[in-house]
């Protein structure tokens, strides 16, 4: 039996079953919520007022040189009607990031929510982020490549409701919808990707890292400034052999979800450690505190997609069968206590 | 360009519609209170309806009440009654994470303190100059410490949305359960105060990443 329990101030306290346990919202579900938040915020932040100006459009209009001409065209065309009629076109995109948060976030409108938000995250990847600089050469994993926004529809697939009630028996939350080796080729394809434009030619010269950096200080608060200066002194000069170093980090962790579950683990920690050095030292939080940002760039986005991929200790036969070898800690059943609970279960 | 004169107005109606709902229910609540009930929960109602009237004034110039000292110390208190009641829900066990629900309402009150205080001086910002060519908007201007009004706006988003969340998840386990029985059983009030709480989070959350 489930009950809720109206409070005393207004809110709704967490249904208990009758075993006195929450029924609180499970693995994916919390990551639902996370992907909901930062859409919520995504939203207020395209309400500033730098977005009701022309220099929205110019600044979309950017991202279209280089791009091949079936690519850029349309890209162009989306932002000439963008800087003629920007409070209109902008009150919708900043309304439908808004209703995208909420509406993951309420149960009865999630699914379809995620759908929507799919859609709006690969044509503002296309449309706002000209692919996220990937076909013209300026992708670089400071600068949010591949695009913060397709890693928005990326992880809403990832997290995609699964039909019927219950969880299937899955190492990690990334599986349940897309399966187990599906879920393992998308973050090897996304990370080794990283790897890649780490050191594509524009990224690895000797000052490059450095003036990507050290570009960021402007507008931005003493603290996030100086923190810009002095990563920027670290790698002044030094741009190949932080390229390569940082390569070699993403590497890792592209192959750590193919590793046993300890070894898997580890690449997600260091995964969860390169997104966020990446979002402060190198996105300067997306940019949010000089104003003017669109979003909260890619450094969450690939946070939360590391903890979709946290090995979890449920599903024992499951790993094995797919490549995990071996007990593994923390799973009970492997264990004496759990050899004693089914030894006691079965006399 | 600054935004747009209706969408300040439209977050503006909403904060007025939540603080006029929260004062029919203190209204109720006291109506119950005579008649012997209790009117538990009233702290909450009354937070909403001056942050809704406080944010209305904020966003939009025409709508504002009292001066800012005096709404700043109006959420000194609130946060301090909040706080305490936070206090109060940690020793009997029930902690935010656990069903308590006071810490959004602490948070709540901490940023709306701090937007009247990190406001920088009407007349230097950019929607006064708005105010000023009569649009009829805001007089808003930007917020000093800005890391500080981020942070505040995350962790509004996050509340609202863990509400939102946990509101529809007790609906759709109340419209499986026969609606009548369990809105007569105050889950109907307590939905619409949560709605309240998410409106309330969402608009302030709007409010200090515009002044950023």
């Amino acid at each position: 039996m489930v009950s809720d329990s109206a409070t005393a101030g207004g809110g709704i306290r967490l249904a208990t079953t009758a075993a006195g346990e929450r029924e609180g919202p499970d693995a994916r579900r919390w990551l639902q919520l996370v992907l909901a938040a930062i859409w919520l915020l995504d939203g207020e932040l395209q309400y500033q007022s730098a977005m009701f100006t022309r220099a929205f459009g110019e600044m979309l209009a950017a991202t279209a040189p280089g791009n091949p001409a079936a690519i850029a065209g349309p890209i162009t065309w989306a932002a000439g009607i963008i800087e003629q009629h920007p409070a209109a076109t902008n009150s919708g995109f900043a309304s439908i990031q808004l209703l995208l948060g909420l509406g993951i976030a309420f149960r009865p409108t999630a699914r379809a929510a995620l759908a929507a938000s799919i859609g709006w995250s690969v044509a503002v990847w296309w449309l706002g982020e000209g692919l996220g600089g990937v076909l013209t050469g300026s992708a670089s994993p400071l600068n949010g490549a591949p695009g913060a926004a397709v890693l928005y529809a990326l992880v809403a697939v990832l997290l995609w409701p699964r039909p019927g009630s219950g969880e299937p028996d899955v190492p990690f939350v990334a599986a349940t919808a897309v399966g187990v080796r599906a879920a393992r080729a998308l973050w090897v394809l996304l990370w080794s990707s990283l790897a890649y434009f780490a050191i594509a030619a524009g990224n690895r010269t000797a000052q490059g890292l450095h003036d990507a950096v050290a570009g960021l200080a402007a507008g931005e608060p003493g603290w996030l400034a100086r923190l810009n200066h002095a990563s920027a002194g670290l790698l002044a000069g030094r741009g190949l052999a932080a390229s390569i170093g940082l390569a070699a980090l993403l590497t890792a962790i592209a192959v750590g979800v193919l590793l046993p579950p300890r070894l898997a683990r580890a690449g997600v920690i260091l995964a969860l450690v390169v997104s966020v050095v990446l979002w402060v030292a190198g996105q300067d939080l997306g940019g949010v505190l000089a104003g003017g940002a669109t979003d909260v760039d890619s450094g969450p986005l690939l946070a939360l997609l590391a903890l979709a991929y946290w090995p979890s200790v449920r599903g024992g036969p499951d790993r094995r069968e797919l490549g995990y070898g071996g007990p593994v800690p923390g799973d009970q059943e492997q264990s004496g206590a759990g050899r004693r609970r089914r030894e006691r279960a079965a006399a | 360009m600054s935004v747009p004169a209706w969408i300040l107005w439209a977050f503006a109606a909403i904060m007025l519609v939540v603080a006029g709902v929260s004062a029919g229910r203190i209204a109720a609540g006291l109506a119950r209170w005579r008649r012997g009930g209790s009117a538990a929960g009233r702290d909450v109602d009354g937070a909403h309806v001056l942050m809704g009237v406080a944010m209305a004034g904020m966003l939009v110039t025409g709508l504002r009440t009292l001066p800012a000292g005096a709404w700043e110390v109006v959420f000194a208190a609130l946060a301090g009654w909040f706080g305490w009641r936070v206090l109060s829900e940690a020793r009997s066990g029930l902690a935010w994470w656990r069903g308590g629900h006071y810490l959004p309402h602490l948070v709540h009150s901490l940023a709306m303190l701090y937007a009247f205080l990190a406001l920088t001086p009407a007349g230097s910002g950019p929607a006064s100059s708005m105010a000023r060519m009569g649009a009829g908007a805001a007089a808003m201007g930007t917020l000093r410490l800005p890391t500080l009004a981020f942070g505040f706006a995350a962790v509004l988003a996050v509340f609202a949305i863990w509400d939102l969340d946990r509101v529809s998840g007790a609906l759709e386990r109340g419209a499986r359960r026969a609606a009548p029985g369990w809105a007569a059983a105050g889950q109907g009030g307590a939905c619409e105060a949560t709605f309240g709480r998410v409106a309330m989070g969402v608009t302030m959350a709007f409010m200090l990443v515009i002044m950023l």
